[in-house]
């Protein structure tokens, strides 16, 4: 079995578990490092960027509740996240994230129809990279004012209004009222404008661009701070690596580090979500490899390669 | 001093005969050689056949059926030829009896390569047919200069200008472009429009012949068959279409694994200017001298075939890039300017397979390899391998002082 087959069969399993799972009684907690949104009634797990949001377990939290039981709570919150995440890193983002699994499946069909991916160029991706801390900034300092600064609580969970998630994933339990606008106040009326706007706009990037999302995605830097105490090592052997380029051109968010590293071991970088295509797809043996500790999990190799590309069987074609 | 402005060679038709039976005879005895070793091994017949008639396009159009471009280096994807219904192939000519015909009007220090490839084109007189393409990556000086040194043939040239930077974005984009610009030739010479199953289709078969080729590059990493018959298989690719040239790979290697016709000498790595039938003087050096090619990085040799085409994303521009990389970003040809990564897939090889000993070839005229040769030595000693830099041609006269050398360097393995 190639590793994206298994990949695939994770990532699916994982979908259902975490979108249904709370409908046959399985809760992973509400301190998941991946998006798996409460907004979608029976979901199996939390996405912790709620409950960090929130007044109840996170930065929303008044002074007083902070130094009491419910603050104790919070830190024990944190503390799972911080231990999950730890524990698989970026395997939450390429492995087990519902909302990752969506892009893939909106990519699966781009490409069944044969329309190419948008391109970035390498100055343009590079423009990204920073949004995704700009979102955290506002996810951080958005709760806090109003826990402090008098902020009104209509601005609460300030991520979670602009999430494409959710507006996207309820749908898979059939819920379709996040579409709607919320007509309370002009504040609730702009966040719901915002929120299906982005949602559709995000559709149509993610269509077009693999992983569209997970370029902007604030839970892919809490993940990616706990690299340095992660027992998962993304490694290279540097002076084997030929400059082929595959490495960077199979990666679905267009990561250049692999294939540039010259120097240094560890190569997951900071947008870097584990999905291991790049290994898939190296042709030097030993050159990308994925650890746990010292314990060697995957790694690639000439033959692996030669074995499984082009990864689909395609009949002869004779369309001519 | 260069002459390229001189008249083109008349060489009269009773040279012509004379050299046509010498290079007959410098085929045929090559073949021969091969075919008596001991460790034979009968499936390499096929192969040996296609090499042993000096190449012609007009036959080779005949027995393959479809039209046929002459490319000048591997440079230029097989697979987008093949996706058109063209047949390319590549005029790696090592035939040194042929070189006579163009000994007056040319550079005399010319790269023997071209040189040979030129007097073969001046032997079979292919003066240009309705619609002949010559496809010309600009790699190396040489291969520039080939269609003004081959003046009078009248063939059309189509130049894939080849950015010397491959790890750049502007040298990447401006080789994609030139991708286009080649698949939009190929449209109008065939009259058949590119398509997208037409190019997997494509891409896979040169695929399984990627693959059957690795399968016997093990083989000789392993020291289960000699170098020299691996450099045969190799040598002979794109003289026969590429299917049936891979179905008889895949009985070779059935053949081989039963027969096990092992290497004896010590393992070398081979580095450097392309080594073409019959100009095998090298090869047999090597191992008169006690030692085995058990892997290289010659373009007419392990790198024949650039290797796995791998593309994420299946549309026709999604595979046209993925080529475009997979010839330019994923090629270590010397010519390269960014080229210090060259070096490591030696060095892995080297260490994968217990190989202690590299030997780098330049061809007398091949200024890249000759140029590379230095700092390759130099980072290589560093790395605790041992280094041999061999100049040569092919003319036979060097033959004994190389040997000496090559002992020589056996004996410190
Ligand atoms: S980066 Fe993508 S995969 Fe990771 S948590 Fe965010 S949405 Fe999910
Ligand atoms: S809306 Fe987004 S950020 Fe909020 S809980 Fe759902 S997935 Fe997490
Ligand atoms: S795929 Fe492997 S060899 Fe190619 S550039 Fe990336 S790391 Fe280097
Ligand atoms: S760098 Fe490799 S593992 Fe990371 S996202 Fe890109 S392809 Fe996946
Ligand atoms: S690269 Fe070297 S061997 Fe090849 S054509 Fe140029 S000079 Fe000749």
């Amino acid at each position: 079995m190639t590793v994206k087959a298994l990949r695939l069969i994770t990532q699916h399993t994982m979908f259902l578990v975490l979108t249904y799972g709370g409908r046959l009684g399985i809760s992973l907690g509400s301190a998941l490092p991946c998006l798996s949104c409460p907004y979608v009634s029976g979901c199996g797990g939390y996405c912790y960027l709620m409950a960090l949001q929130s007044g109840v377990w996170g930065l929303a939290m008044p002074l007083g509740d902070m130094v009491s039981a419910q603050g104790l709570e919070a830190l024990y919150y944190l503390g799972i996240f911080v231990l999950l995440a730890a524990l698989f890193n970026k395997l939450w983002c390429g492995w087990i994230c519902p909302f990752g699994l969506i892009q893939d499946w909106l990519t699966m069909l781009r490409k069944k129809l044969g329309i190419r991916e948008a391109r970035l160029s390498w100055r343009n991706r590079e423009r990204l990279k920073p949004v995704k801390y700009i979102l955290l900034a506002y996810l951080v300092v958005v709760p806090l004012l109003i826990a402090h600064a008098g902020l009104s609580g209509d601005f609460g969970l300030p991520f979670c209004q602009i999430c494409p998630a959710k507006p996207i994933m309820p749908l898979f339990a059939g819920i379709t009222h996040h579409l709607a606008l919320d007509l309370t106040n002009t504040i609730t009326l702009v966040f719901s404008i915002l929120s299906v706007g982005i949602a559709g706009g995000m559709l149509v990037g993610m269509f077009y661009k693999e992983r569209f999302f997970c370029i902007f995605c604030p839970m892919l830097i809490l993940i990616h701070v706990l690299k340095k105490i992660s027992p998962i090592r993304f490694e290279k052997e540097v002076d084997g690596c030929l400059g082929c380029g595959n490495c960077h051109r199979m990666c679905p968010v267009d990561i250049r580090d692999v294939q540039e590293q010259k120097t240094k071991k560890d190569v997951l970088s900071e947008d870097c979500m584990l999905c291991l295509t790049c290994v898939e797809s190296c042709p030097q043996d030993k050159v990308l490899r994925l650890k746990f500790l010292q314990w060697p999990l995957f790694a690639s190799s000439r033959k692996y390669v030669a074995r499984h590309f082009p990864m689909k069987k395609r009949a002869h074609a004779s369309d001519e | 001093m260069p002459q390229t402005n001189n008249p083109p060679n008349q060489a009269g038709q009773h040279l012509l005969d004379q050299v046509r039976a010498q290079v007959l005879a410098e085929h045929q005895a090559q073949a021969d050689a091969l075919r008596q070793r001991s460790d034979y091994i009968p499936a390499l017949d096929y192969f040996l056949d296609l090499l042993a008639r000096p190449l012609s396009l007009e036959k080779m159009r005949a027995a393959i059926g479809r039209p046929v471009m002459e490319q000048l280096c591997n440079l230029a994807p097989y697979e987008l030829f093949h996706a058109f219904g063209v047949h390319p192939v590549r005029m790696g000519c090592g035939c040194n009896s042929v070189q006579r015909l163009v000994a007056s009007g040319n550079p005399v220090l010319m790269c023997p390569v071209m040189k040979s490839n030129l007097g073969m084109q001046r032997l079979h007189g292919q003066a240009g047919e309705e619609g002949a393409v010559r496809v010309v990556p600009t790699s190396c000086d040489w291969v520039v200069k080939y269609p003004e040194m081959a003046r009078q043939d009248g063939r059309e040239t189509h130049f894939l200008e080849l950015p010397h930077s491959r790890q750049s974005e502007k040298g990447q984009q401006r080789w994609l472009e030139e991708i286009y610009g080649f698949a939009a030739l190929l449209e109008k010479k065939t009259g058949k429009k590119l398509k997208r199953q037409r190019l997997l289709a494509s891409i896979e078969a040169f695929m399984r012949a990627w693959r059957a080729l690795q399968e016997l590059a093990d083989l000789r990493r392993r020291r289960l068959i000699p170098g020299i018959f691996f450099m045969v298989v190799a040598n002979s690719f794109m003289l026969d279409a590429v299917e049936p040239w891979t179905e008889h790979l895949g009985q070779l290697l059935e053949e081989a694994a039963s027969r096990r016709a092992a290497a004896t000498g010590r393992g070398i790595f081979l580095a450097g200017s392309p080594i073409a039938f019959p100009n095998y003087k090298l090869p047999h050096l090597i191992e008169e001298a006690g030692m085995d090619v058990c892997a290289d990085d010659l373009c007419t040799s392990e790198r024949v075939l650039p290797g796995a085409v791998c593309y994420d994303d299946p549309s026709e521009h999604g595979l046209l890039r993925a080529l475009s990389e997979r010839y330019h970003r994923g090629c270590i040809c010397p010519t390269f300017a960014d080229n210090e990564r060259r070096v490591n897939s030696i060095l892995n090889t080297c260490r994968q397979n217990d190989i202690q000993g590299v030997v780098y070839h330049v061809l007398k005229g091949c200024h890249p390899c000759d140029i590379e040769s230095v700092t390759m030595g130099e980072t290589l000693k560093q790395h605790g391998y041992k280094f041999l830099r061999i100049e040569t041609d092919f003319a036979k006269e060097d033959s004994q002082n190389l040997l000496t050398r090559l002992e020589a360097f056996g004996e410190i393995l």
